[in-house]
This record gives structure tokens, C-alpha cells and sequence, in this order.
């Protein structure tokens, strides 16, 4: 089972992380940080399938791709965003961390302006 | 008309289970809530586009996106230009700089026996055809045998846009400060000839 080893994985580091930090604090960062990439590396693939599975069924739909593929990249950058600010954080830099965040924000709603607008117009279009 | 309005029920269900199946996949923090705007404004037009259809045949609604999301790009990319375009400029006059600084000091050292510490110049800003033409160019000189420390370092001005009047004052002064006049004319003259400059816009220091 993936869950086991993943778990197993992550209370690994996490006791390193522990043990560690009691001699050299600056290097509880770093297995923190390898932790979080090696279970995300073992997880993209079920979610590269998943995402597979929601694309065929788009095509069956009549949604269109251009919202989808915005919405995929949306959630990319916040799972992106989210781990950043993360580790930031766990390492008491929340100011950096809140950068990070405005960041991740802007970035997506220059991906979703375009979608809110359209819907703007078509209002205003409605209206008139 | 009740297979479109089939097709119009299937699409909403669909969309609304897909949406929440994203809201599992989208992680919690601070970004979910922009997130979940978002997908409430898709489920929106999924649910209003039967009425864009009827409404506006010949316009899409994805093409407004697209062109929407072009022009926001076009904006982007435009600004980030204009920075490059700057920076190339100022990459380009500070490499021009140093080269012919590199140039007049091989020049002057190897033609006289003398030591250049410092060279300014000073270079035309605007972006017509002048652009990059020497405004002023100012040498410090020393004697080869000298050390730095010893700062008897005389200047060379060159001036461009003063007149030959202007020259006629500037020597007097030169003849007032009592250095190797004769020098520095002549690196003056080399100088002035090489680079096509008015005599005036060159000072040298000695």
C-alpha cells in the first residue's frame, strides 16, 4: 500500500527532522523541505492520471478546454504557493511567507481576470 | 429544444460534481477562497451559456476569454520589453564607455611617456542620430615614474560644445596652472583628431 509508505516516510523525517534540529536547527529545513518533494514525486503520477480521467470527461462534456486548463493551472500554483509558504513558515519566516502568498494571488487572478471579465461583459451585455 | 435543454441539465450536474471533486484536490490555506471563486464564476457559465447561445449566436464566449487573456499577455510582455530594451541601452553605453576608455589609454601610454589614471567621458543621452557621440572627455595624467599616492595629476578637457573663443580662455588657464603646456596640446590635438572632437571638449590633466 502507497498510504504506508508514504506515512512511514514522513514520521521517518520527521523524527530525523526532530533529531536533528537539536544539534544543527539550520539543517531540519532542508529534511523537511526533501520530505515534501519526495511524497509529492510519489504522488504526480495518480494525480497525472487523475487528471487524465477529468480531461476525457470534459471532452464528453461541453465545457470548454479553456477553463479547464485555467483551472488546472490554478490549482497548480496553489499547491505550489501553499508548499512554499509552508516551509517558510515552519521555519518562522512568515513574512516571507506572506510574500509568497501575494505572489501565488496575483499570479492567479491575472489567470482568472480574463474569465471574470468575460463574465462581466456577458452581464453587461444581458442588461442592455 | 428538450435535447438541448437535456444536454444544458447533464452539463450543470456534471459541472457541479466535478467542481466539488476540485474542491478536494484544491489544498487548504489562504489561496482556497480565490480558488472557490473562481469555480463558482465557471459554474456560472456553464449555467447561463443555453441564454448566450439564444442571445448572441455569432458570439462566442471563449473567444471573449481568449482575446481577453491575449491582450492582458500583449500588456505584459510589452512592459517587459520596454525594461530589456532599457537595459540593453545602458548595457550597450557602459561597454562603448569602457572600450573607448581602453582605447584612449592605450593610445596616449604607448604614444607618450606618460601614465593615465582617470578617464571621464561623458556621452550623448538622446536617441537621435547623435546618440553615443562624445559630449566631454576629461584625462588624468601622470608621470610614468610616479607613484598613484602622488596626486600631481594634471587634466585634459575636451568640450564640444563650447567655440573656439572658449579654447583661447581655457589655454590661458592652462598657462596659469604652469604645467607641461606643450604636452598636453599635443595629447589634446591626437585625442581631439582621433575621435573627430572639437579641441575644446578634451582636458587634460597633468
Amino acid at each position: 500500500m502507497e498510504i504506508f509508505k508514504i506515512v512511514a516516510l514522513g514520521i521517518t523525517a520527521t523524527i530525523l527532522a526532530v533529531i536533528v534540529k537539536q544539534y544543527k536547527p539550520e539543517y531540519g529545513v532542508h529534511i523537511s523541505i526533501a520530505a515534501g518533494v519526495v511524497i509529492f514525486l510519489l504522488m504526480i503520477s495518480k494525480l497525472a492520471s487523475i487528471l487524465e480521467v477529468i480531461h476525457e470527461l470534459t471532452n464528453k462534456l461541453d465545457i470548454e478546454v479553456i477553463y479547464l486548463k485555467s483551472i488546472f493551472k490554478i490549482i497548480g500554483i496553489a499547491y505550489i504557493t501553499e508548499f512554499g509558504a509552508q516551509v517558510c513558515r515552519d521555519t518562522g519566516e512568515s513574512s516571507i511567507a506572506s510574500k509568497i502568498e501575494f505572489a501565488g494571488k496575483i499570479i492567479i487572478m491575472t489567470l482568472a481576470l480574463p474569465i471574470l471579465l468575460s463574465v462581466l461583459n456577458l452581464i453587461i451585455k444581458l442588461i442592455h | 429544444m428538450i435535447e438541448d435543454i437535456k444536454l444544458w441539465i447533464k452539463n450543470i450536474v456534471m459541472v457541479i460534481i466535478l467542481v466539488s471533486f476540485l474542491d478536494i484536490l484544491i489544498p487548504d490555506g489562504k489561496i482556497k477562497k480565490y480558488l472557490n471563486l473562481i469555480l463558482g464564476f465557471i459554474v456560472m457559465i456553464i449555467i447561463l451559456s443555453p441564454i448566450i447561445d439564444f442571445l448572441n449566436s455569432n458570439e462566442n464566449l471563449e473567444n471573449e476569454v481568449f482575446k481577453i487573456s491575449s491582450k492582458l499577455d500583449k500588456k505584459e510582455y510589452s512592459f517587459i520589453n520596454s525594461n530589456i530594451e532599457n537595459k540593453q541601452v545602458e548595457q550597450l553605453s557602459s561597454l562603448y564607455k569602457n572600450r573607448i576608455k581602453e582605447d584612449i589609454v592605450y593610445r596616449v601610454e604607448s604614444k607618450y611617456d606618460v601614465k593615465v589614471t582617470k578617464v571621464n567621458i561623458e556621452l550623448e543621452n538622446s536617441k537621435d542620430g547623435k546618440f553615443g557621440e562624445i559630449k566631454s572627455l576629461e584625462l588624468s595624467l601622470a608621470d610614468r615614474n610616479t607613484k598613484l599616492n602622488e596626486n600631481a595629476i594634471p587634466i585634459v578637457k575636451i568640450d564640444v560644445i563650447n567655440n573656439e573663443q572658449n579654447t583661447g580662455t581655457n589655454n590661458n588657464s592652462n598657462e596659469d596652472n604652469n604645467i607641461d603646456t606643450d604636452l598636453r596640446k599635443k595629447i589634446k590635438e591626437d585625442i581631439s583628431n582621433i575621435y573627430n572632437l572639437n579641441e575644446i571638449k578634451v582636458v587634460v590633466n597633468y
